[in-house]
C-alpha cells in the first residue's frame, strides 16, 4: 500500500495534463477492444464523472454506466413509509440526513408531512442525534438511518459507544457486495468490470469482492473521486480486460487499506446481522440489509414502536424509470418523466433527490462539451 | 426437491417433472437443468425420455412465484434465462437422442421444451399453446430458431401472432410432434418406453450422427438468435402489458381458458382415427 502523504494535493487529482495523459492512455489500450460496458456502483461516482465530464475522455466504445450506488434512492420505500408512521406518533420525533426529506414514499414524503404536523428532524452527524436525545429526555427520538457500508460503521460505532436511553433506530442501511450478483444476473454477460465505490470498500476491504474473481471472472477497481482516480481505475480495468485477467484491485490507495478498515468491521459485526433486504424497486437482495442483533432489540423502533404504515407500499410511480435507472438498463433520458413532470423541485422518482442520485446528477449538470483541439 | 426425478433402464434415461400446474419455478428449472447435465454425461444410457408431468408436461415459468416477487420483472426474466438454459442443454445433447413424451398439455416455454427434443410424441388429449403474447410476452427458449426450422416461417407467424392453441391433430400437421398416441396413460407410457428402447438398443450411433449433421446449422444459430430473444424479453418482462397479463392470470386465474376460447375456426381440434396410433 502506497503511505498516504499527510499534505496531499487533491489538486493534483484533477490536473488536466494527467488527465490528458490518462485519456491518451485509455485510448490507446482500448484501441481494439470490442465496445464494453463498465459499471460504477456509487453515486459519488456518479456525480463526480458527470460534473468532470470524465464520459468525454473515454473512447466511444468505453460505457461507464451507474449502478445503484445512491443510498438515498435504494433505501426502501417501506423504511420512508415507516419513518413517516413514526413521526406522526406523540413525543416521537425522527432524525435523518438531509437528503431523505424529499424523496417520495408511498403517499407523502418526511418533508411534506412534517409540513403537516409530522415531527421530522435532519441531523449532520449521528453525533447530533445523541445530543438531541440528551436534550430532551422526555422525547423519544428515532435516528432514520440509511447509506452502505461507510454509515452503517458510524451508527455502530454509535451504539457500541452506549446512547441515551431514548434514542431508537429505524435501520435502513445496506451491503454492497451482494448486489453485484443481481446485477451480473440481470445485465447477463454485457459488463465486463465494476468500478467499486470508495468509501464503502475503505470498510470493507477488497476480499468481500474476491467472488467476482471465483465465480464471474470480472474485474473490479476500487476508485476514488476525483477525475484522475476515475479515470485511472477505468485504465486499470482495460488492462485487465485486455489481458483476460480478473482481479480485485484498489486504486484508491491513499484511502483504501487492502483489509479495509478492521475497527469498523469489528464494530458492524458486533452489532449487525446481514440479512435479506430490499433495495428500493429493484430486487429483494440477499445478506445485504444491516440489522440490529438481538441483543440491541431494545433499541429497534421497528420493535419497540408501531411503525407499520396502514397503507401498502409503493416502490415507484407507475411512469418513473428509477428501478430500471439504478439497475443500468435505461438512462434518465429514457424515462418519460425526466426534466418534464420531474425534477428536483418536485421528484417523482428517488433518483432525482440526492446529489448522488442518476437524474439529479445529469439534470442538474448540463452535458460538458470539451473542445479538445 | 421430490418433482423431479430421474431413472435409467434398459440405455435409456427417464426425467419426470409433474411440477404443480407445469408452472417451473427457479428452483425446479435448476434442478431440471442438472437432472438434464446429468444424464447427458451417463454414459450407460443413449435415449433420454422428457415425460414431464401427467397432467402437463410444461407450461414454462411460474407466473405465480413471479407475481408474488418484489420484483416480478427481474424474476421473470432469471426464470426465462434458467428455462433457457434448459433448452439449450435439450439441444446441445448430441451424444443422446432426446424424445419429447407429452402426457398432458404444454404452452409458452413448455412447448418450446417439448420441441427441442428430437422425437415428439403426444397423447391425444394434449393441446400445445406455443404462445407468448397472451402473457404480454414476445417469447424465449430459441422459439425464433426452433419454430422457422421446424414448421416453416409462415406457420410461426401464425403461431406467435395469433397465438391460438393447437390442436394434436394441427400439431401432427405442422410437425410440432411426430405422432398422436392414442390411448391411456399406461399405454402411453409403454408405447414410448419400448420406442426408446428399441431407438437405444438398435443403429444408435448412426442417429446421433444424422442428428449431428441436421442440427449443425441451427446449433451455430443459436447464441446469437438467443441473444435478440432475450433482450427483447427484457424489455416485455418491464413492460406494463406484462403486468396486467400476469395479474389477470393469477388473480382470474382464467387466462388458461381464454388461451383456449380464442381456438380459430380453422384449428381442428378433433383426432381422426388416421392420425392416431394405439
Amino acid at each position: 500500500m502506497t503511505v498516504m502523504n499527510k499534505q496531499l494535493n487533491l489538486h493534483a487529482f484533477k490536473d488536466r495534463e494527467i488527465v490528458n495523459k490518462l485519456a491518451e492512455e485509455i485510448q490507446l489500450i482500448s484501441e481494439n477492444m470490442a465496445p464494453l460496458k463498465i459499471m460504477h456502483i456509487c453515486g459519488g461516482h456518479e456525480n463526480a464523472i458527470v460534473r468532470y465530464g470524465v464520459r468525454q475522455f473515454l473512447p466511444g466504445h468505453i460505457q461507464v454506466i451507474a449502478g445503484p450506488g445512491c443510498p438515498v434512492c435504494i433505501c426502501p420505500v417501506e423504511a420512508i413509509d415507516q419513518a413517516v408512521t413514526l413521526s406522526l406518533q406523540p413525543k416521537v420525533t425522527v432524525l435523518t440526513f438531509g437528503d431523505m426529506l424529499r424523496v417520495p414514499a408511498t403517499t407523502t414524503s418526511l418533508e411534506k408531512v412534517r409540513s403537516d404536523g409530522g415531527s421530522v428532524k435532519v441531523i449532520y452527524s449521528p453525533l447530533d442525534a445523541v445530543k438531541f436525545a440528551n436534550e430532551k429526555p422526555e422525547q423519544t427520538f428515532v435516528f432514520f438511518s440509511v447509506g452502505f457500508e461507510t454509515t452503517a460503521a458510524g451508527i455502530a460505532g454509535l451504539i457500541q459507544s452506549g446512547v441515551p436511553k431514548n434514542l431508537l433506530f429505524l435501520i435502513a442501511n445496506r451491503y454492497m457486495p451482494p448486489v453485484l450478483k443481481l446485477l451480473m444476473e440481470v445485465h447477463d454477460e454485457s459488463l465486463q468490470g465494476f468500478l467499486l465505490a470508495g468509501h464503502a470498500t475503505a470498510i470493507s476491504g477488497l476480499g468481500v469482492y474476491d467472488f467476482m474473481h471465483d465465480e464471474f471472472k470480472l474485474p473490479c477497481a476500487a476508485a476514488g473521486f476525483e477525475p484522475v482516480d476515475i479515470l485511472l481505475a477505468v485504465r486499470e480495468l482495460l488492462k485487465q480486460i485486455k489481458n483476460s485477467q480478473h482481479e480485485v484491485i484498489n486504486c484508491y490507495p491513499r484511502v483504501i487499506r487492502e483489509e479495509g478498515n478492521l475497527v469498523a468491521q469489528k464494530c458492524l459485526n458486533e452489532v449487525f446481522d446481514l440479512k435479506p433486504g430490499v433495495w428500493r424497486g429493484i430486487d429483494v437482495v440477499e445478506d445485504s440489509a444491516y440489522i440490529l442483533k438481538e441483543k440491541y432489540a431494545f433499541l429497534d423502533a421497528g420493535k419497540q414502536l408501531t411503525c407499520i404504515p396502514p397503507y401498502p407500499p409503493q416502490a415507484h410511480h407507475p411512469s418513473c424509470l428509477c428501478h430500471r435507472i439504478m439497475l443500468g438498463e435505461v438512462e434518465p433520458q429514457d424515462c418519460k418523466l425526466f426534466k418534464k413532470a420531474c425534477t428536483p423541485g418536485k421528484p417523482f422518482g428517488p433518483c432525482m433527490v440526492s446529489p448522488e442520485g442518476t437524474c439529479h446528477v445529469r439534470y442538474t449538470y448540463p452535458e460538458i462539451k470539451i473542445d479538445f483541439s | 426437491m421430490s418433482e423431479i426425478s430421474y431413472q435409467t433402464l434398459n440405455n435409456v434415461g427417464h426425467i419426470k417433472f409433474p411440477v404443480h400446474n407445469g408452472a417451473m419455478d427457479l428452483q425446479h428449472c435448476r434442478q431440471l437443468f442438472e437432472t438434464i447435465q446429468s444424464a447427458k454425461q451417463d454414459d450407460s444410457i443413449k435415449v433420454i425420455v422428457l415425460w414431464g408431468g401427467p397432467d402437463f408436461f410444461c407450461n414454462g415459468i411460474d407466473l405465480n412465484a413471479v407475481h408474488l416477487q418484489y420484483n416480478s420483472s427481474i424474476l421473470a426474466y432469471k426464470n426465462l434465462k434458467a428455462l433457457n438454459k434448459i433448452v439449450h442443454a435439450v439441444l446441445t445433447a448430441d451424444t443422446k437422442l432426446v424424445i419429447s413424451a407429452l402426457q398432458g398439455s404444454a404452452s409458452a416455454g413448455g412447448v418450446m421444451l417439448a420441441v427441442a427434443a428430437d422425437l415428439r410424441y403426444a397423447r391425444s388429449n394434449v393441446i400445445l399453446t406455443p404462445s407468448y403474447a397472451n402473457l404480454g410476452l414476445c417469447g424465449s427458449e430459441y422459439w425464433s430458431i426452433l419454430l422457422p426450422a421446424m414448421i416453416g416461417y409462415g406457420n410461426t407467424q401464425k403461431l406467435l401472432y395469433e397465438a391460438c392453441p393447437v390442436s394434436p391433430a394441427e400439431a401432427l400437421h405442422l410437425g410440432l410432434i411426430h405422432q398422436v398416441i392414442c390411448g391411456e396413460a399406461p399405454a402411453f407410457a409403454e408405447n414410448i418406453t419400448a420406442k426408446a428402447e428399441y431407438l437405444a438398443s438398435t443403429n444408435i450411433d448412426a442417429r446421433l450422427a444424422a442428428k449431428s449433421v441436421l442440427n449443425q446449422r441451427l446449433l451455430a444459430e443459436m447464441d446469437s438468435q438467443v441473444k435478440l430473444e432475450l433482450e427483447k424479453m427484457k424489455d416485455c418482462c418491464n413492460h406494463p402489458e406484462f403486468e396486467s397479463s400476469r395479474t389477470h392470470f393469477v388473480e382470474k386465474n382464467s387466462c388458461r381458458q381464454s388461451l383456449f376460447l380464442c381456438a380459430s375456426p380453422g384449428n381442428n381440434c378433433r383426432i381422426n382415427k388416421s392420425d392416431c396410433d394405439e
